[in-house]
């Protein structure tokens, strides 16, 4: 049984993130972003996405991956 | 809309909405979850807390406290005796002075000179415009630099043409002026755009008429530019105004206050009540009075925004 | 939309068409007055380039000594070393993103509503827009804040993009584009059988693309440089937008003048770069703000 008070919990972990952790927010919004994005610029053809839009999607999608993979990096804060 | 569309919805939803009085035969409910996402954010994040601005000032609030007593307008009133508050309201309004004085005529100067399309256009704007997409953080922090009191670049070409140097931010009375100028110099790209936009939006015939009657440059400026871009001046003017009394993050950066409330500002001290003792409903009632301001200045757009020139 | 800059620097009214001697010394002065006036724009940041390309110790300097003998980037390398300014840029870059998608989105269905739709309630949230539009965030943040906590939002991503993407200037700028659009485009797709969220997909949206990067790009000046709701709703450093961190070192470097101004170029380079890319979208979207429509 979920109680109220676990739900409430799940904006706040999702919603943070320590030096060392995850992004999750990055994951959800870059990600939710670069779908949009993606679909605007590739798969709909009469909204005449330039060059802009494009690169955008590839760029959303490397810090949609470069958020969940952040504590992985090697670099000593 | 036609009827038929009401069917884009789920029947049960469309039920609802008729049956709350909201959706007639000729209301297409679809527009309802267009709009209903904007309008929800607007109530939970902007109403609601505004109305609360009001509530809270009206009361003793520490954000740990267990209850937070109702103590009427007391907040008002020791705002009332506040010295601190009142030298805040003193350099808000120096401030906004300032820049009404300095700010808006030179930015239509700016935007004068450029709307003569002289060569390099492009360039004087692009570099003018500068100051105001970089952040207020970074313009704050090398203006800083700039000011320092030894080294700083304004006291050595101040000493180097062999006049006297100023400690000019830690100084009590050249602090404020010293961060107002930083300010103007920061936001003067911005009105003088809206000034620009203006003069494009003033019909080319009107001058080409004027030329043709034999109007002389400043015939053509008097009584052709001057009286069609008073909208646009009345606007920036206004927009100036309001946006002065929001002055902030240039005193935390630049000077923290100091020194010795000679930079406090009203949202300055504000956020200093707020945030730094955790004074909640004091602060409140500083908001409330910047929220009165505020209003006051939109309510005098609005008045004289009505009475626009149409072309 | 009434905004068309023209930066062009073609005579548009013909005010240099005369000649004469009295025009070229008009055009000698003018040319003379904006020079000076790029001069003092740019000069403060060549300033900053100077100091943070200097060595530390050898940072006090005479008017002589502007030019850095050898330049050096350790400054950059330390700041850089020392402090999280790339995850400060990633917070900065995720609360953009967010923020200006889901402004554009929301702002332009509700745009789209106001200018297109017909239905009751339709004028109360034109006021409510225009109403909230005068109102300054910066004194609303307390009871915002002691609504957040009530959400358990409190440092949280989500509680600093709310109050930006509640912003009700793009909602009005939308409505005013969207008003110069031609009502019987509508008319034609609704013959085609489109519904109205289709109208908005396939015609609106497509035919607002030079709004909607107006209106991008002045949301995402304004994100990047936002300062006091982050200050006060982040509490882990480890979140901080850039300015927030940024001005966090004032008092950690007092004195280290070089690898301040390294912070600050490094925090100013992505948006003087964005804008010298595309001037002309960074003041349309300023010079939308004067615009009534």
């Amino acid at each position: 049984m979920i109680s109220p008070a676990t739900l409430a919990i799940v904006p706040l972990k999702i919603g943070t993130a320590g030096l060392n952790e995850p992004v999750w927010t990055g994951v959800i919004v870059f990600g939710f972003v670069t779908l949009a994005i993606g679909y605007l610029a590739f798969v709909r053809r009469e909204f005449g996405a330039g060059i802009v839009l494009k690169l955008g999607t590839v760029l959303l999608f490397l810090l949609t991956l470069l958020s969940y993979f952040w504590p992985s990096r090697p670099w000593p804060h | 809309m036609s009827t038929q569309s009401v069917r884009e919805i789920p029947k049960q939803l469309s039920e609802w909405l008729t049956n709350a009085g909201l959706v007639d035969a000729q209301t297409n409910p679809a527009w309802y979850f267009i709009v209903v996402p904007k309008v929800l954010l607007f109530g939970l994040i902007m109403i609601v807390p505004f109305l609360g601005a009001f509530y809270v000032s009206l009361h003793e609030w520490a954000p740990l406290a267990q209850t937070h007593p109702f103590i009427g307008l007391d907040n008002y009133v020791q705002l009332l005796h506040d010295k601190v508050f009142w030298k805040s309201l003193q350099n808000t309004v120096f401030y906004a002075a300032m820049l009404l004085l300095f700010d808006v005529p030179i930015a239509l100067g700016l935007a004068l000179l450029l709307n003569m399309k002289l060569r390099g256009t492009r360039f004087y704007s692009a570099a003018i415009f500068l100051p105001v997409v970089t952040s207020w953080v970074v313009v704050s922090l090398i203006w800083t630099w700039i000011y320092s009191p030894t080294n700083g670049i304004l006291n050595i070409s101040l000493a180097s043409l062999g006049l006297p140097t100023f400690d000019w931010l830690g100084n009590r009375a050249l602090a404020m002026p010293a961060v107002t100028a930083m300010s103007i110099w920061k936001h003067i790209g911005f009105n003088m755009v809206i000034f620009l936009a203006g003069l494009g939006g003033i019909p080319d015939h009107y001058y080409e008429a004027a030329i043709i009657d034999g109007a002389n440059r400043w015939q053509r400026f008097r009584y052709i530019t001057l009286p069609l871009l008073k909208p646009t001046a009345f606007f920036v003017i206004i927009v100036t105004m309001i946006f002065s009394f929001r002055v902030y993050t240039q005193v935390y950066v630049m000077t923290n206050g100091g020194p010795v409330h000679a930079t406090y500002t009203l949202m300055y001290y504000f956020w200093e009540q707020g945030f730094g003792r955790f004074n909640y409903g004091y602060a409140s009632a500083m908001a409330v009075v910047l929220l009165v301001i505020v209003f006051g200045l939109s309510i005098l757009q609005q008045r004289t925004w009505g009475t626009d020139v149409e072309y | 939309m009434s905004t068309d800059l023209d930066l062009s620097g073609e005579d548009r009214t013909g005010t240099g068409r005369a000649t004469g001697t009295g025009q070229y010394v008009v055009k000698a002065l003018a040319h003379g007055i904006l020079i000076v006036a790029s001069a003092l724009a740019i000069i403060p940041f060549a300033y900053a380039l100077l100091t943070s390309l200097k060595p530390e110790e050898k940072i006090f300097s005479t008017m002589a000594q502007i030019i850095p003998a050898e330049p050096t980037v350790m400054n950059y390398v330390n700041i850089w070393m020392q402090n999280p300014l790339d995850r400060w840029i990633f917070n900065s870059l995720l609360l953009s993103a967010g923020v200006v998608f889901f402004t554009l989105l929301l702002d332009s269905l509700a745009g789209y509503a106001l200018a297109k739709g017909d239905f009751k309630g339709q004028r109360f949230v034109y006021l409510l827009v225009v109403g909230t539009l005068i109102v300054p965030p910066q004194a609303i943040v307390v009871p915002l804040y002691i609504e957040m906590s009530q959400f358990k939002l409190v440092n949280t991503y989500w509680a600093v993009m709310f109050l930006y993407i509640a912003n009700p200037f793009g909602v009005f700028m939308m409505r005013q584009f969207f008003l110069s659009v031609p009502d019987s485009y509508l008319e034609a797709a609704r013959m085609d059988g489109c519904s109205t969220l289709q109208i908005y997909t396939r015609i609106m949206l497509p035919m607002a693309k030079p709004a909607l990067s107006s209106l991008a790009v002045f949301t995402f000046t304004f994100i990047w440089g936002a300062f006091l709701w982050p200050l006060i709703i982040l509490s882990d450093s480890a979140m901080y937008p850039l300015q927030v961190g940024l001005a966090g070192l004032t008092g950690q470097y007092s004195s280290q003048w070089g690898q301040l101004m390294a912070a600050a170029i490094i925090a100013a380079l992505p948006v003087i770069t964005a804008y010298l890319l595309a001037q002309k979208t960074f003041m349309e979207g300023i010079a939308l703000t004067g615009s009534k429509g």
